[in-house]
């Protein structure tokens, strides 16, 4: 009875040991955002570790990583990055270009300028230009980053085929349900003129026909007089009807809204969130009505 | 067991005769021991990196430039080829590409300016610290560190590259993060960054204050006050203002590791480049480094037959010193005899000494080869690569 039990602790103890050498040897996917993580845990299901670095509360594209984040990051077995210059510390950082990932490489020609600065020293002019960078927001985008990242998956971290393509197939379907609400948002705010409280919604806009100018709140902080100046010019040029916030705004905000004689929703780009992206978007898409 | 007892007793007995032996038969010994030591070694030192390099790329020009520039860090120059090359290289899916940039130094050693994926290819394992991660931070091959006495925590400064060039680019100060263990490679003796920092070193990025306008040109390009200042340390409160200017593609490269992934990609590799009027050049080190090494040693036969000359002389000489001393020892041997030696036994304690104090001259002559073995890895690199 003794032998049986110390044989069956051994047996427990060698399939503990094969468990846990397999979970180290997951590899790590490395995503600047929490949409890229989210299709990456789709794409990858258990077969992968998905992280993304930047810390609760900090927008991922503005985080400045120490070196000892990018080292951690330098482990990654893939680092899955949004391209269109998202993520500022990514060209400042130190990355094995074999182990990147530019998901939205395929949408080049799809991207939308951002706010661009040019000014020139010492004879050289320059611009310290940017894309727009929030490209899933473009839904069709979306499906092509997801493409990229189930292309790396089987090609880099050499996941089975089979189980790739057929979650990549699912979450596209996911995806095109998605740029149908979205198509239906943008026809029914036809004749609504909109106003982003922060420069976030380009590929939305652009993508689904919305008429939509920006402005830069923070929308969940108190309204500054500054910040009602902004929105008084804007709705002196072109009186807009509705503005979009990325969080639930502030009373300050809303109020400050109110004022300008405009009705808002949310819609959050769900940047740095553990939340399902595909719930999430289409509970904010459903809303978004005039 | 006499014999030898009594063969020592004289050897020491006579002690500068036996020193001055010995130092002769070590000093005939060592000259083509060590000889053959050091040519092999720096042979074996020069072309083990080209043999693990298995394609360069760069402009068209001298190959061998590029070979020694990218392999020992040393030598002439290249023309800069461009990350438009790299970026080809890569897309083209037949291998995986590390840039390297070696233009500037700081505190005397080569600034290599490349990815993670050099330290990986190279096989670095590190004394202390970490592999660079962010743009500004730098680690140290373990010559580099121990001549400078510096370590992770502390900086170097970037040399410019002309003193009196007063439009240069300011130096950048360089925040050690990691030293590497000693490899016996000309990597030891290098600094390496990221390409990005070696590009802020040349001047196509740099961090600055806000803008303050100058102007507007009528373009709408605004014009910057000629007294911004500009950052020579990358800081964590400055590292986003740090940005690069101009088309990514036309950023320069001295030369490109390409590591084809497998014989089949390595042949179109080389055929794609092979076109003289492409401006790229692709070499493979090995037979380069090789063909350079055979005709640099061909003097080693010359070499070899003043060898056996000086040998043969230095022979006769030492025949001849036995010679004299085996006549002067005469009464010695007579003595022997009369004290009921055997005819053999003299020639037996004779032969005994000369194998003593042969065998200690081999000795002394093996332990300089060996110790040129240990001194000459560096060296020889440094003799040879800029004569080049």
């Amino acid at each position: 009875m003794v032998l049986a039990l110390r044989h069956g602790f051994l047996l427990l103890l060698v399939l503990a040991a094969g468990v846990s050498s397999h979970a180290a040897a997951k590899p790590l996917v490395v995503a600047v955002n929490s949409p890229l993580a989210y299709f990456a845990k789709r794409l990858g299901g258990d077969a992968i570790q998905v992280t993304m670095p930047a810390p609760e509360g900090e927008d991922p594209a503005y985080w400045e990583p120490s070196g000892e984040d990018i080292a951690d990051i330098q482990k990654a077995d893939l680092v899955l990055l949004n391209g269109a210059g998202y993520a500022k510390w990514v060209p400042q950082a130190s990355l094995r270009r074999s182990r990147l990932v530019d998901t939205s490489a395929k949408a080049k020609d799809r991207y939308l300028p951002g706010d661009a600065e040019v000014h020139t020293h010492g004879g050289n002019a320059h611009e310290h230009g940017v894309f727009a960078s929030n490209t899933w927001l473009d839904f069709k985008i979306a499906s092509l980053q997801a493409e990229a990242i189930a292309t790396a998956f089987k090609r880099k971290l050499k996941l089975d085929a089979s189980q790739v393509d057929a979650a990549l197939g699912t979450l596209q379907g996911d995806l095109a349900a998605l740029n149908g609400l979205a198509k239906q948002a943008g026809e029914a705010l036809q004749g609504t003129a909109l106003v982003g409280s922060h420069p976030v919604y380009h590929y939305l806009a652009a993508a689904y026909g919305m008429d939509m100018r920006f402005i830069h709140w923070e929308a969940a902080e108190t309204i500054t007089e500054e910040n009602e100046a902004s929105l008084a010019a804007l709705q002196a040029e072109r009186p807009a009807d509705m503005m979009l916030f990325e969080f639930p705004p502030s009373a300050s905000a809303v109020q400050a809204a109110e004022r300008a004689g405009l009705r808002y929703r949310v819609l959050d780009p769900m940047v740095n969130t553990d939340a399902d992206f595909i719930q999430g978007m289409r509970d904010a898409l459903t809303q978004l009505k005039p | 067991m006499t014999s030898l007892y009594l063969a020592l007793a004289y050897l020491r007995h006579h002690w500068i005769k036996s020193l001055i032996m010995v130092l002769a038969t070590a000093l005939i010994l060592s000259v083509p021991l060590v000889t053959q030591g050091l040519l092999d070694r720096s042979q074996n030192l020069m072309t083990a990196r080209a043999e693990t390099t298995p394609l360069l790329l760069g402009r068209q020009g001298s190959a061998l430039d590029l070979a020694i520039k990218a392999l020992y860090f040393r030598g002439q120059s290249p023309q800069a080829s461009s990350m438009a090359t790299v970026d080809e290289v890569w897309d083209s899916g037949y291998a995986d590409v590390i840039p390297l940039h070696i233009r500037y130094f700081a505190s005397g050693a080569p600034v290599v300016g490349t990815s993670l994926d050099y330290l990986d290819f190279r096989g670095f394992a590190f004394q202390s610290g970490r592999a660079f991660s962010l743009i500004g931070e730098a680690v140290l091959g373990a010559k580099v560190a121990e001549r400078l006495g510096v370590g992770v925590g502390q900086s170097l400064v970037t040399q410019p590259e002309n003193l009196f060039d007063l439009t240069a680019t300011y130096p950048l100060q360089l925040d050690i993060v990691g030293v590497l263990a000693p490899t016996g490679t000309p990597d030891d003796t290098a600094i390496f960054t990221d390409i990005k920092t070696s590009w802020i070193v040349q001047g196509i990025g740099h961090g600055h204050d806000d803008v303050i306008a100058a102007g507007v040109r009528p373009d709408g390009v605004v014009i910057a006050n000629a007294a911004q200042r500009q950052f020579a340390r990358i800081t964590d409160q400055n590292r986003a203002s740090f940005h690069f200017h101009g088309d990514p593609e036309t950023y320069p490269v001295t030369a490109i590791i390409a590591l084809p992934y497998d014989h089949k990609s390595q042949t179109i590799l080389r055929g794609f480049y092979q076109n003289p009027d492409n401006p790229t050049q692709i070499i493979q080190p090995r037979p380069l480094i090789g063909q350079l090494m055979d005709n640099l040693f061909r003097f080693k036969a010359i070499l070899d037959a003043v060898v056996v000359v000086v040998a043969i002389a230095a022979l006769f000489a030492l025949g001849l010193a036995v010679y004299l001393s085996l006549q002067l020892r005469q009464p010695e041997i007579r003595t022997n005899y009369q004290l009921g030696a055997g005819r053999w036994f003299s020639v037996k304690l004779v032969a005994l000494e000369l194998l003593v104090l042969l065998a200690m001259g081999a000795g002394l002559a093996w332990l300089a080869g060996l110790a040129s073995e240990q001194l000459v890895g560096e060296l020889v690199v440094s003799l040879v690569a800029p004569s080049l």
